[in-house]
């Protein structure tokens, strides 16, 4: 005899679906990278320092006319043009494309055998790359002011 | 130059442990530590949250440096771990990570962290900040000192001393709130409430939006179980300051008991965008949406109590417990049909549970035909998948439809599981005999 537990098949309603898909959406939102680097590739070498071997860069730092990476590829030397293809991701704006020139003026080889490259811009948006920048700064400001309103803090420690 | 040894020698008399997923963020950081002097071989790195745990057990290092997202786990665990090895002036806990949302920040804010630090960050800024916090912990001014010491006195409950030591702060500073706030606490562990309160709003006359302060009050008109009073600060915290997940817990509460239902669904927005949300957390909002969907389907607003139901369902990542609660308010109103469309929830690991079938037996008895629903609940008792609720109730149902032979044979099996039950389920099987 076939019991009750036919009625009772498991099928998940569209709404719960759609809760647990809204947390999981606002999670990713939240940590979603400001800046998403497509394609590095050396101008002087020709060469591509991303591929599927190669997986996107870890972005360090992104300061006025420069930006580091740390990049698997270590195919590169002081000095050597680099070409850098991707997306900014504002936070109430449409995402930007942008494609930019520069140059490496810092390398430094770590223990993992991947690479720090600071590539200091020649050819850029300047004005695209300051308003990233300067999302960047004001996330960290207001970081460090909830920081402080919650610590409550009297002499600003 | 001077400083520099200082601030080498300060470093070096302590261990860091830098807690980060990515090799290229771990290697700048050790390098900002090593270049204020800093021996690499005092930094120790965990990749993982299980290998920091370990860490911070064994070596107890005074620095932690951690990501706030670790695969399934959070770096505020091991800030609040390392919390309990030090206490906040002898410790340097800083974040270092890409997730910047507000609540993120005040989460880790709560738990007395030094500093919060977004990727991607500019190295001279990180470096800079890290000596800032080196020095504040190098040379507290007095006022920090005299609460540092205050602290560690609560901490070890010697009240009386942390309470002259709070008091001498006061007078350290010209507006004192976070002295006033600590006074508040000990006032709080006295059971003093009056005098705590008084701490807390001396506090806010300085600083009116003084979190610590306000929080305080809160938690010590909610202690004096004044609701009414506790929930007007709510509006207050919630339209100032993110909302943490301790925060969001007492906020529930407080809805719950103040009956604010009106206001639980914009709690449980909170609640959907915290990134940090604890066990106790979870449990709590599931059961305040229980609550509230009660509250409104008494009322006779079906449809908003169902809707509080769904929030609870999901808030409860479908836990068959929190399903149980909903099923049984569904058929407390005779609603089987919803019943039974909130049983579907339940997730596969839970469909194979006892809870499930008793759940299942407790709809079904209301809509399949009688024969079909003893032999139902025959199979949940012999296969030992019966609670002493539902096997009273099968028991029952056979006795009161002549199924004397059945029910006398299903007694003797839940007496196996449920042999304090005996009286009980022969009194049922001899009330209709006699």
């Amino acid at each position: 005899m076939n019991f009750p537990v036919k009625i009772f098949v498991l099928t998940l309603s569209d709404k719960v679906r759609k809760g647990e898909a809204m947390l999981k959406m606002k999670y990713l939102e939240a940590s979603k990278d400001l800046l998403e680097i497509n394609e590095i590739k050396n101008i002087s070498t020709e060469m591509n320092l991303m591929n599927s071997a190669n997986p996107s860069p870890v972005v360090i730092e992104c300061d006025s006319h420069m930006v580091t990476l740390n990049i698997r590829e270590t195919k590169c030397a002081l000095g050597q043009l680099i070409f850098l293809k991707g997306k900014i991701h504002f936070k109430v704006e449409p995402e930007v494309s942008f494609s930019f020139v520069g140059k490496v003026v810092d390398l430094l080889a770590n223990s993992d055998g991947s690479s720090r490259m600071r590539i200091k811009f020649n050819q850029y948006d300047k004005e695209l790359w300051q308003r990233l920048v300067n999302q960047i700064r004001s996330r960290q400001g207001s970081a460090d002011r909830i920081l402080n309103l919650i610590k409550g803090d009297d002499d600003g420690i | 130059m001077e400083y520099d040894k200082e601030i080498s020698q300060f470093l070096n008399n302590q261990k860091a442990l830098i807690v980060e997923p990515s090799n290229a963020f771990y290697s700048v950081i050790q390098s900002c530590l090593t270049s204020y002097g800093m021996s690499a071989e005092n930094i120790l790195f965990a990749g993982s949250y299980q290998d920091a745990t370990l860490i911070l057990k064994e070596v107890r290092p005074q620095i932690l440096v951690t990501e706030y997202s670790l695969g399934k786990f959070f770096g505020l665990s091991l800030v609040e771990m390392h919390g309990e090895y030090y206490d906040s002036s002898s410790r340097i806990s800083i974040m270092v990570t890409k997730e910047s949302s507000d609540n993120a920040v005040a989460e880790a804010a709560e738990e007395q962290l030094d500093a919060y630090i977004v990727k991607p960050f500019s190295i001279s800024d990180f470096k800079t900040r890290l000596l800032e916090v080196i020095k504040r912990k190098m040379y507290p001014s007095d006022y920090s000192h005299k609460i540092n010491v205050g602290k560690e006195m609560l901490k070890e409950k010697k009240l009386p001393e942390a309470i002259s030591l709070f008091q001498e702060a006061k007078e350290l500073n010209p507006k004192p709130s976070l002295a006033c706030y600590y006074l508040g606490e000990c006032f709080m562990y006295q059971r003093k409430h009056s005098l705590a309160r008084q701490e807390f709003a001396e506090g806010r006359s300085y600083n009116p939006l003084h979190y610590k302060c306000l929080t305080g009050e809160f938690d010590c008109l909610m202690a004096e179980k004044n609701y009414n009073e506790a929930y007007k600060l709510v509006g207050v915290i919630r339209g100032n300051f993110p909302v943490t997940s301790v925060r969001l817990g007492k906020f529930f509460i407080a809805a719950v008991y103040t009956e604010s239902f009106q206001d639980v669904s914009s709690l449980y927005e909170l609640y959907t965008n915290l990134e940090y949300r604890p066990s106790e957390l979870v449990n709590l909002v599931s059961m305040a949406l229980i609550t509230a969907g009660r509250f409104y389907l008494r009322r006779g607003d079906g449809p908003a109590g169902l809707g509080y139901f769904e929030m609870a369902s999901t808030a409860s990542g479908r836990g068959i417990e929190y399903l149980e609660k909903i099923v049984d308010e569904l058929l407390k109103v005779s609603d089987f049909q919803t019943a039974e469309h909130f049983l579907k929830y339940t997730r596969s690991d839970d469909m194979s549970s006892p809870k499930y079938h008793q759940l299942n037996f407790k709809i079904s008895r209301f809509v399949l035909p009688l024969n079909q629903t003893l032999e139902f609940g025959r199979k949940i008792v012999i296969e030992g998948n019966s609670s002493p609720e539902v096997t009273k109730i099968i028991i029952k149902l056979a006795v009161e439809n002549k199924k004397i032979t059945l029910a006398e044979s299903l007694v003797i099996k839940a007496l196996e599981k449920f042999p304090d039950l005996r009286k009980e389920l022969y009194e049922i099987i001899e009330g209709e005999t006699s």
